[in-house]
């Protein structure tokens, strides 16, 4: 399975290379994540050069619950990641017109974008024929996140595959199809938005 | 509110200082130390308000993972001071009881505009050599600071709350036997939720400062996001904040901080999604983990 490499906007990359001192300067940094640190200090420009970076795009309980189509979900932001060893870090800048830094995870509780995309493609050899370019989806209030591997020409079918850990009612790395995945998580959805309440939280 | 030491570098400093005693005879000055401060962190080493010391003179010494270690030292020429080689000491300037060793200190002034200070520890020099290291000295409370504080991760898919209050309660008591899933027994009423976690009646949403009250750690709380400052005054006093987020479209997920940095950036920590350095626009402005917003705040004790 044929899986582009995203391009990243210039002005993601610039915003990730603004926060080159703040980046060296944290203690933290060089405390959680030692060698993107010292990689940091060795190439400075190494942060406008990350491994993998791919567009973040979201979806809300609202939509899910309602059967939405994924072509509601919208493009939040664009994360930039490095992997040194089994150091991986993933840098976050917004989407739009005015991009600003979001964060930096330097400990993940889950296998890297880079590895589930590999293993994806590894994986996938029914879908050979296809050409595909990666998307995270995200589903934040679900606790959900899943390749989303947008058809190329955009004429043909998407594929979603569920990274784990994933919650009951959806299988970790299995294809499904745009709607198959929403209808897996609509009872979950529903059932969430009918118990929320302001400061109840999961 | 007082002097307190940064430690910006990568391994455990120990600092030494002299400070102004009025109530030694002959030299009225102490000398104290070794406070240790970890990577990342800081620590209070003089608690008064610096506009109103008596003497805004004193001097100091710091060295680097060892004692002998790489260090920030002064002129040697004229500040050796003799002090306890690798031991905990509080003496007046005259007393050399236990002192085995001399340093030469740094020479410094405050100002008296602050009623903190904080010297920033950079890179160490050679060891035993004067005039070494790279240090600053900056009014006001330290601008980083990390404490050892981990939410770990949530044993069930809507378990954050729990996730977070049983990581507050290991925070302030290693020794703390408390469990996810009684937090969530507690919450609801129930017992058996650490038999049958994964059940409808137990994987369920929950309140987090209800879940901070059950195991004895919750301050105070308010519906609206805190100011950086309030969250850095927080971490620096070692009581780690917890805050909610709410995701656009509906539901929410509570996640803990850990530490602070320049610039109003913050650690956090979050039962799902681990470690991350954020900036507080993200948690207020609506974008955190694609699209939550900041809406809650616990402080914890």
């Amino acid at each position: 399975m044929p899986i582009e490499r995203p391009q990243p906007p210039q002005p993601s990359i610039d915003v990730l290379q603004a926060m080159l001192p703040a980046l060296m300067g944290s203690a933290g940094i060089r405390h959680s994540a030692p060698k993107f640190a010292a990689s940091l200090v060795n190439s400075p420009r190494s942060l406008s050069s990350p491994g993998l970076s791919y567009p973040v795009y979201t979806l809300g309980l609202d939509s899910v619950a309602a059967g939405a189509r994924l072509s509601k979900a919208k493009l939040a932001a664009w994360r930039h990641e490095f992997s040194s060893g089994e150091e991986v870090v993933a840098a976050e800048v917004s989407a739009g017109r005015q991009p600003r830094f979001n964060g930096i995870n330097v400990h993940s509780r889950f296998r890297s974008v880079s590895e589930e995309l590999r293993s994806a493609a590894e994986t996938s050899k029914g879908l050979a024929d296809q050409s595909y370019q990666p998307r995270l989806l995200q589903i934040s209030a679900l606790g959900v996140r899943a390749l989303w591997l947008k058809s190329q020409p955009p004429s043909r079918a998407d594929v979603v595959i569920p990274l784990a850990p994933t919650p009951p009612g959806l299988t970790a790395n299995r294809h499904y199809s745009p709607a198959e995945f929403i209808e897996a998580l609509r009872p979950a959805a529903e059932a969430l938005l009918r118990t929320d309440a302001p400061g109840k939280g999961a | 509110m007082g002097l307190w030491y940064q430690n910006s570098y990568t391994d455990p400093v120990y600092v030494a200082i002299l400070w102004f005693d009025s109530g030694c005879s002959g030299q009225p000055w102490r000398k104290s130390g070794w406070y240790q401060v970890a990577p990342g962190s800081s620590v209070e080493i003089v608690g008064a308000s610096l506009k109103t010391i008596p003497d805004s003179n004193f001097a100091w010494f710091a060295q680097a993972d060892w004692a002998d270690g790489p260090c920030w030292s002064g002129d040697p020429a004229h500040n050796w001071y003799a002090i306890p080689h690798n031991a905990a000491f509080s003496q007046c300037y005259s007393d050399n009881s236990g002192c085995n060793a001399a340093y030469p200190f740094n020479a410094a002034t405050l100002a008296r505009s602050s009623v903190d200070a904080t010297v920033v520890l950079l890179q160490p020099g050679v060891a035993g050599r004067g005039f070494q290291g790279c240090s600053y000295v900056m009014a006001g409370q330290p601008t980083a600071h990390l404490l050892n504080f981990t939410v770990p991760s949530q044993l069930e898919s809507l378990w954050c709350w729990a996730a977070v209050a049983t990581g507050v309660a290991h925070y302030y008591n290693s020794a703390s036997t408390v469990t996810q899933c009684q937090v969530v027994n507690n919450q609801l009423g129930r017992t058996d939720c650490c038999r049958n976690p994964g059940s409808s009646n137990c994987n369920v949403t929950g309140f987090v400062d209800k879940a901070l009250t059950f195991v004895g750690h919750l301050k105070s709380e308010q519906s609206s996001a805190a100011t950086y400052s309030a969250i850095s005054e927080a971490v620096i006093a070692g009581t780690p904040p917890c805050i909610r987020i709410g995701w656009s479209g509906g539901g929410g997920h509570f996640i803990g901080f850990f530490g602070i940095e320049p610039t109003n950036l913050v650690w956090v920590t979050d039962p799902i999604y681990g470690q991350s350095l954020v900036s507080t626009a993200t948690l207020t402005g609506g974008t955190y983990q694609g699209n939550g917003t900041w809406t809650n705040t616990y402080f914890t004790q």
